[in-house]
């Protein structure tokens, strides 16, 4: 009711002081709200009856009533505490005035809003400055606050943000953005098992928050780390959606798994095949890996968790941080904590993005002409060859092809405009009960090369709701569903290197599928025919158009809790946690397609001779239970803080493979490419399962004293199923203490310093990432051979299964163990320049190592022993600068992480690896790069005859002027010299392979820069790597100018003729005589890069839209858009699959 | 509530939990009957895949083929040109490894029939026991001639080496590696079978130890011939004793019956390697040793099949080999072929693929003859004249083989008989295996060092010339390498085992 009104009613009425009073009691159902809800609360619920004056009493701030029972008065007082209105019960009529009214208050109104996101902030407190007079602002951002006079300072604060001191001046409206601290003292950060306000962290742990991950256009979370944060190297699986990003923390602990452990809302993930059984490194068997990876297939797990429902993700780096994840923690924790409602109204947001992506460069290749040239010249220059000259170069055979037009190989790779699209529905809200989320999304990737897309369906909603006072439950569940096709017809490499001449479409429309065929053949007696000679490629285009591969996955991952609350500060909690992942594979191949294929086989012995192809189908199944349950209490005691924390923790995983196949397809049609069953001979299925398991127990003590003094604990026992009884257990303590200095009073006077803080860890965790059941002697049941002769099956006779028995067993094995030092300096300057700088050493011991033994030891697998040590030590800096001029933000942020690897130690001190793989040896990084030294080109003749006066080259078996020379630098063992010996032995053989370079790059950093405008944001990360070396091996393929018929890069134009002395690209020779080719630092390259990851331009549309929407931001973004690097190749992170160039344009908006 | 809660975890976290039991069989579990001791000889023969497969398109075959002078490449192989043979050359590092995982896998077993009687769980009957411990001795001493006649010199292992400290074993001395393999075949020619069931044809009999006891001796006689002509003599007249042991093989009448994938296991064939091919797809870039799809062939694509051979360079024989053989020898059209194009400089090689089987070059399931009846009368032959025994015994057997490859033809004709030049009848030998056993697996280049060993030619004086090694190559490099070698002419050993074994003293070269 109107004021007017009443007035019209006292005027009208007697009204009695008596009767229906304001001791009057009743009960109302109102906890939380507007003071107009309230109002209508009291107007439905009782008889009164309340009248305001709108202009006077805003009835849009909250009011919270902690008793819902009482008289009118303890109601109304309570509700109308520390605001400015008061009220008077008149019978049944209430009026609300305002204090101050008459005293010719302001009323200021407005909206706060993120000025990075544009998106409204509820919560934020604005207080008049010098009163306790203030308001919160609602769900929708916006307040209403009377202030005494128009010189009044309005301070504007929230946590997570920088507070803004503003005078009102003559304005009514005041919209106001407040600029996120990311390094905000207050800021809660997530620790693994808790969460913890930043000044109070004593540990090294990263941080990157939903924003940042927002920014960043892939659809798989973990290349939002990358160039974000200190300590954490991310390096890209390249452009193919389905492939992972390589991620390692504080440098590579070991040649085993070095792989973090990701914990997704408590949920530690477990896949198969993330172990040591995937293994590739030195030493590992090269048959276990290549099942283990076939088995698990080009699949981002990670992929799985849709980057829009994250709300942070901190990465724990050093022990003292990780050591709460014990036994799998060595290798750092990467910690995703999903988003979740908010007490409040409903909240809806939409973010849709659409994009194109290619790849910026392509591989320039010899045309018809000159790839002829390059090879006439090749077999002239090697005597010995030219007796193999293939007659297609010979112009003057009539198999001569020379003459042919060029076909463009590479361009059909290409997916051009290929298409990155994701849409994202995201409901939440909640009241003081019960928070709840709902988000759903939708996103597809195409690869830059064709043939090669994920499309995903994600799902996720979570409750939590507070049942009373001493109980809440939460219930979390995540549901994604890819759909992906793996099937890109090769590699750019092979492409690059077919030969000119060769056509790929058909000419003459009779190719099957209008592709031109690359063989003719008969069957029985089967003899192929190339129809290019012997410099014919695979027509892998015609051949992809004859098989497929794909996959389809499905994820659930749930967790329930259940939590109590007995004593305030004390809590029991005890969770089941699932995470099922499914992915079946799917392919088929039509035999027909043998016609595109170099070497076509015989298809009509497959199935029964009548067969139109084979299919398969494998099912992969992981489930992963988790069961925990955990005490924790927190409780002041005057200056003293204490947190404890114990918890128990139970992880059951088993994995089942099931593949079944069959080579008898009776029909083309796409819908009846199914197995038969019960064909003899023709199908075929098996299975291969795997278990393990984890308990473990942990206690954590914090204490701290007046926020000054930090002391942690950490202690975990953690037992593995990997291990043999006896050394199951183990026990894994950190500790790390800290020091706010400047909390004491000796350091008030520094004004300019806010904040700075020392801290100090140590602690030791665990890897145990070995093979399963390395204590027992496996036995391995792949051999199979054949005996006899079966009259129906000439040749090949009767089958029988064997099986391979007398692995080394090693029952003492046991985890990896990491001990990690840390120390760290943050602070916090003119409340605007925050800097951190981190020394860390973490040396792993007992590294699980495959022994190396001699080959006359005959073993299948080399035994597994906890040997070896590596060292990794280094700094992080980090800086964080935010500003403003005027109504201009920005802010600027710096990373930089150094690394040293360095291996210690080896069993039998004995180096591992090979030339292309990666050499492990005593003294130098793991993975150095270890082959021959380049000395140069011989320029003539006597040169060749200077250099064979003193040095023999065995692995050349001639040499010429234009030839390569190689240096001397070492000679074979001696007495002293176990491997080597230094020094030139007048030899150039496999002893003089050195050290060439390391893999591990050196350093790398992130820079972040960010602006605001009255709306308009702007955004651009930088990324880099530095002091790393990585193996061209497209050019050792493709500028080796030795093979038959590979086509070669222009760069070769340059090579060294008699007439064009070059000094780095060497004569073309058929079959190197002079090994050229052989490994050397020819092929190795400088891989830094500078790269331009990301830069975004969004505009938010100003609040006169309002009615629609609550907030809506559009942007366009790129990413890749410049690298600097003086690699020569396609791109220094990924070579095979480059990272693609990305357009995207996008919409966010909240409802 | 809170009960529940308590209960419930600890309920769940028994540390039993823990005590997980493998999903696949463990050695501890195993060898218990027949059947599984059955499923670990067949694991050994699965081995020689290694040595004779597709192998990701480096076949090692190069390696036993080249440096004779029977077949010969224009390719840029070390063991043609015998230039750039050094120790981490692939090939011989693969065979190498090859080698010592079937030793290894045969130590096993000999370990697991060794303890079988002391062990109440096992039930293994004792014929059962004698016939896969003497396939093991068998399969083990056929390894140990292989690593003799390339090495000379290499870890002798003859029991299964289980732990760190012992894992290694410096190399043999002397003739160590060819008396194991002697020694092993005297006590399995005690407990082989005579032959095997129809379904498990190709195992090791009593006569494949025989014939390879008598080869070992032969080869021991040559190498021991300069030095101690007694303990010759004795080896060869051993040797002649294990060839009359062989009673139950005869020449086969078509010579080409010995390389058909359809007469394989014929009445001449004493030992082969059971080439097969999967029942459905063979993927012939997997191992035996992977799993679903993984290979069980031989491959051939050396010998004509460009497509398969990717970058390699055909094997085609020598124009000392194509001199070799008189004029209508039937032999010469199952050994090789002329070309109508003139490739492979005019002839092609066609023994084993002339009828290779289904599927082929790339995967065929035709089997090496290891040692054949041919091979056995003409070490006979052999023993019997350098023993001091008959020399027309010695030449009937020669004509043996001669009058086989003649079949119901006239060429070849009979060697007279009457001659009694040893040195003329020696040349008759070496020749006849020349053109008989020309291309087969492990034959020219071992009988070459041992012939050069025991003095009846000498390789020192052979070039690339027709009447030479024969090769095509301009780069050959035989005389530099052998003197190089200190005229031992052993390959380096592997960098695989020197590299992590210490105790290796590595070869001259």
């Amino acid at each position: 009711m109107k004021l007017s009104t009443l007035i019209l009613i006292l005027t009208t009425l007697q009204i009695s002081a008596t009767g229906y009073s304001q001791n009057a009691s009743l009960k109302l159902d109102f906890q939380t709200g507007t003071l107009s809800d309230l109002i209508q609360a009291i107007e439905t619920q009782s008889d009164f009856r309340i009248f305001y004056k709108t202009d006077q009493v805003d009835v849009r701030q909250q009011v919270v009533l902690s008793e819902t029972d009482g008289s009118i008065a303890d109601l109304l007082s309570e509700a109308l505490e520390g605001s400015d209105i008061s009220y008077q019960v008149l019978d049944r009529l209430i009026v609300l005035t305002t204090t101050s009214a008459g005293n010719q208050q302001i009323r200021i109104t407005g909206t706060v809003t993120d000025a990075n996101s544009g998106e409204p902030l509820p919560g934020v407190n604005i207080l008049i400055e010098g009163t306790q007079q203030g308001v919160v602002t609602g769900s929708d951002g916006g307040y209403s606050v009377a202030v005494p006079s128009a010189t009044s300072v309005l301070v504007f604060s929230y946590v997570g943000y920088n507070s803004e001191r503003i005078e009102v001046g003559g304005r009514s409206t005041i919209d106001i953005s407040l600029i996120p601290d990311i390094q905000n003292l207050e800021e809660v950060v997530v620790i693994g098992y808790g969460t913890r306000e930043r000044k109070d962290i004593t540990t090294s742990i990263s941080v990157v928050n939903a924003k940042d991950i927002g920014n960043s256009l892939s659809i798989t979370p973990e290349m939002s780390l990358q160039g974000k944060s200190a300590g954490i190297f991310v390096e890209s699986g390249g452009g193919n959606p389905n492939s992972r990003p390589t991620i390692r923390i504080r440098g590579t602990n070991t040649w085993g798994v070095s792989d973090p452990l990701y914990v997704v809302d408590g949920i530690p993930l477990t896949e198969y095949g993330s172990g040591a059984e995937a293994s590739q490194g030195a030493g590992a068997d090269w048959n276990q890996a290549a099942v283990t990876s076939d088995i698990r297939g080009n699949m981002n797990v990670l992929s799985m968790i849709n980057p829009a429902d994250i709300e942070s993700i901190s990465v724990l780096k050093d022990a003292s941080a990780s050591a709460i994840y014990g036994v799998r923690a060595a290798n750092g924790v990467i910690l995703i904590t999903t988003k979740k409602g908010q007490a409040g109204k409903p909240r809806i947001d939409i973010n849709l993005k659409r994009g194109i992506q290619n790849i910026p460069k392509k591989y320039d290749v010899l045309n018809t002409s000159e790839f002829t040239a390059l090879y006439v010249e090749s077999y002239q220059n090697n005597p010995d060859e030219m007796p193999n000259f293939p007659t297609v170069f010979d112009a003057t055979s009539p198999d001569y092809l020379g003459n042919s037009m060029t076909y463009d190989w590479i361009s059909p790779m290409y997916r051009e405009n290929a298409e990155v699209s994701d849409y994202n529905l995201r409901i939440s809200g909640g009241n003081e009960f019960t928070n709840y989320y709902v988000s759903s999304g939708y996103s597809r990737t195409e690869s830059p090369l064709i043939r090669n897309n994920m499309d995903r369906y994600s799902l996720a909603t979570n409750i939590t709701t507070k049942i009373n006072k001493f109980l809440s439950v939460g219930v979390n569940y995540r549901l994604t569903y890819q759909k992906a096709q793996d099937a890109t017809p090769g590699e750019l490499t092979y492409v690059a290197g077919a030969s000119p001449w060769q056509p790929i479409y058909s000419l003459d429309g009779t190719g099957v599928n209008g592709y031109e065929p690359a063989a003719s053949f008969t069957f029985n007696p089967f003899a192929a025919t190339l129809l290019w000679g012997p410099e014919t490629n695979s027509n892998v285009f015609g051949a992809a158009s004859t098989k497929d591969n794909r996959y389809t996955n499905l994820r659930n991952i749930g967790n329930a809790y259940i939590e109590v609350e007995p004593l305030k500060g004390l809590k029991f909690r005890g969770s089941i946690s699932a995470d099922f992942l499914n992915q079946v594979r799917s392919n088929w191949n039509l035999y027909e397609g043998e016609i595109f294929n170099q070497t076509p086989s015989d298809w009509s012995v497959y199935g029964d001779g009548n067969s139109y192809g084979s299919v398969g189908q494998r099912d992969s199944r992981n489930s992963n239970l988790i069961k925990e349950f955990s005490v924790s209490y927190a409780k002041s005691f005057g200056e003293h803080n204490i947190d404890l924390l114990v918890n128990a923790m139970d992880q059951t995983y088993n994995f089942t493979f099931t593949q079944s196949s069959s080579e008898q397809l009776s029909s083309p049609d796409p819908n009846q490419r199914l197995i038969e069953e019960g064909i003899k001979g023709y199908s075929s299925g098996g299975q291969i399962k795997n278990k393990n398991a984890l308990q473990g127990y942990l206690g954590r003590l914090t204490y701290n004293y007046k926020s000054k003094y930090y002391f942690d604990a950490v202690v975990r026992r953690d037992g593995s199923s990997r291990f043999a009884p006896g050394h199951k257990w183990g026990v894994f303590p950190a500790f790390s203490a800290a020091w706010r200095i400047s909390g004491e009073q000796f350091m008030q006077n520094l004004t300019f310093l806010n904040d700075l803080k020392l801290r100090a860890g140590w602690g030791q965790i665990g890897n145990q990432e070995t093979q399963a059941f390395a204590y027992l002697s496996l036995l391995g049941r792949a051999p199979h051979t054949t005996f006899g002769i079966d009259p129906l099956n000439p040749g090949r006779g009767y089958f029988y299964w064997g099986i391979v028995a007398g692995n080394f067993p090693n029952p003492d094995l046991t985890w990896e163990k990491t001990i990690t030092t840390n120390f760290g300096i943050d602070g916090l300057l003119l409340n605007s320049l925050n800097f951190t700088l981190e020394y860390y050493d973490k040396t792993t011991d007992g590294l699980i190592q495959s022994s190396n033994l001699p080959a006359s030891v005959g073993s299948q697998q080399n035994p597994i022993v906890n040997i070896g040590k590596i060292k990794n030590t280094g700094f992080e800096i980090s800086l964080g600068y935010r500003g403003k001029v005027g109504k201009l933000n920005y802010s600027a942020n710096a990373n930089l992480t150094t690394v040293k690897n360095e291996v210690i130690q080896m069993y039998d001190n004995a180096p591992m690896g090979d030339e292309w793989g990666g050499r492990i040896e005593e003294g130098y990084p793991i993975n150095s790069l270890w082959g021959y030294q380049l000395g140069g080109i011989f320029q003539s003749e006597q040169e060749v005859l200077d250099y064979q006066a003193t040095t023999e080259d065995k692995i050349a078996t001639s040499q010429h002027a234009g030839d390569m020379w190689f240096k001397d630098v070492n000679g074979p063992p001696d007495e002293n010299h176990r491997f080597y010996t230094p020094g030139p032995d007048g030899v150039v053989d496999n002893f003089d392979r050195t050290y060439l370079g390391k893999t591990i790059p050196g350093f790398f950093y992130g820079l972040n820069f960010t602006i605001e405008y009255s709306g308009i944001d702007l955004a651009c990360y930088f990324t880099g790597v530095g002091d790393v070396e990585k193996i061209n091996g497209v050019r050792a393929s493709l500028e080796s100018m030795s093979s038959r018929g590979v086509n070669q890069l222009s760069s070769v134009k340059d090579r060294w003729t008699p007439t064009n002395h070059s000094t780095t690209m060497p004569r073309a020779a058929a079959a190197d005589p002079g090994a050229n080719n052989r490994f050397s630092d020819r092929w190795i390259e400088n891989a830094s890069y500078l790269r331009l990851a990301n830069l975004q331009v969004g505009y938010t549309l100003p609040k006169f839209n309002t009615k629609v929407f609550e907030r809506a931001r559009i942007w366009v973004g790129g990413s890749n858009l410049f690298t600097a690097t003086q690699w020569s190749g396609l791109d220094p992170e990924n070579e095979a699959i480059p990272i693609p160039r990305t357009f995207t344009i996008g919409i966010d908006a909240s409802f | 509530m809170l009960v529940w809660m308590f209960s419930f975890s600890f309920n769940s976290c028994k540390e039993s939990n823990l005590d997980l039991e493998p999903m696949a069989e463990t050695e501890a579990s195993f060898f218990k009957d027949d059947y599984q001791f059955f499923r670990a000889i067949v694991g050994t023969y699965a081995k020689m895949t290694d040595i004779f497969w597709f192998n990701n398109n480096n076949p090692r075959h190069y390696v036993w083929i080249l440096p004779g002078d029977d077949l010969t490449t224009r390719g840029g192989y070390p063991f043609e040109s015998f230039n750039g043979i050094i120790q981490s050359e692939g090939g011989l590092n693969d065979l190498w490894i090859a080698y010592y995982r079937i030793i290894s896998r045969a130590n096993v077993i000999l370990e697991k029939i060794e303890e079988a009687p002391g062990d109440p769980g096992v039930n293994i009957t004792a014929e059962t026991s004698e016939w896969i411990k003497g396939e093991a001795l068998f399969l083990r001493s056929l390894m140990y001639y292989k690593l003799w006649n390339f090495w000379g010199t290499a870890p002798l292992i003859n029991k299964r080496i289980k732990d760190l400290a012992t894992a290694k074993t410096p190399n043999s001395t002397g003739t160590q590696l060819l008396d194991q393999a002697i020694e092993d075949l005297t006590l399995a020619v005690t407990i082989l079978p005579d032959s095997w069931d129809d379904i498990y044809t190709g195992r090791a009999t009593r006569e494949s130890a025989y014939g390879l006891m008598g080869k070992c001796l032969v080869f021991r006689a040559c190498y021991n011939k300069k030095t101690d002509a007694a303990g010759a003599t004795a080896d060869y007249t051993a040797a002649i004793s294990a060839f009359n042991s062989i009673t139950t093989r005869t020449l086969v009448p078509g010579f080409g019956d010995n390389f058909s994938f359809a007469a394989e296991n014929n009445s001449e064939s004493l030992f082969e390697w059971q080439a097969g091919l999967q029942e459905g797809f063979e993927n012939i870039w997997l191992n035996n040793d992977f799993g679903q799809n993984m290979s069980m062939h031989s491959y051939w694509g050396f010998f004509n099949c460009e497509w398969s051979f990717w970058a390699g360079t055909p094997f085609y024989p020598t124009q000392k080999l194509i001199n070799a053989f008189e004029a209508g020898d039937p032999r010469i059209d199952e050994s090789f072929v002329a070309t109508e194009d003139g490739r492979y400089d005019g002839f092609q090689w066609v023994k084993y693929t002339k009828n290779i089987g289904p599927q082929g070059l790339t995967n065929s399931a035709n089997n090496p003859r290891i040692l054949r009846y041919a091979d056995v009368l003409l070490l006979k032959a052999e023993a019997i004249l350098q023993s001091g025994g008959s020399k027309s015994a010695a030449i009937d057997l020669i004509n043996q083989i001669r009058t086989r490859a003649r079949g119901a033809g006239a060429v070849p004709a009979d060697l007279n008989n009457g001659e009694t030049d040893a040195q003329v009848i020696m040349q008759w030998i070496m020749d006849e295996r020349f053109r008989e056993l020309s291309g087969e697996d492990d034959h020219r280049w071992f009988d070459l060092k041992r012939w050069h060993y025991a003095g009846y030619i000498d390789l020192g004086t052979w070039g690339s010339e027709a009447n030479g090694f024969s090769s095509v190559r301009t780069d050959f490099e035989f005389t530099n390498w052998i003197n190089n070698t200190a005229g031992k002419m052993w390959f380096p050993i592997p960098s695989i085992e020197t590299d992590q074994n210490e105790l290796i003293v590595q070869n001259p070269g």
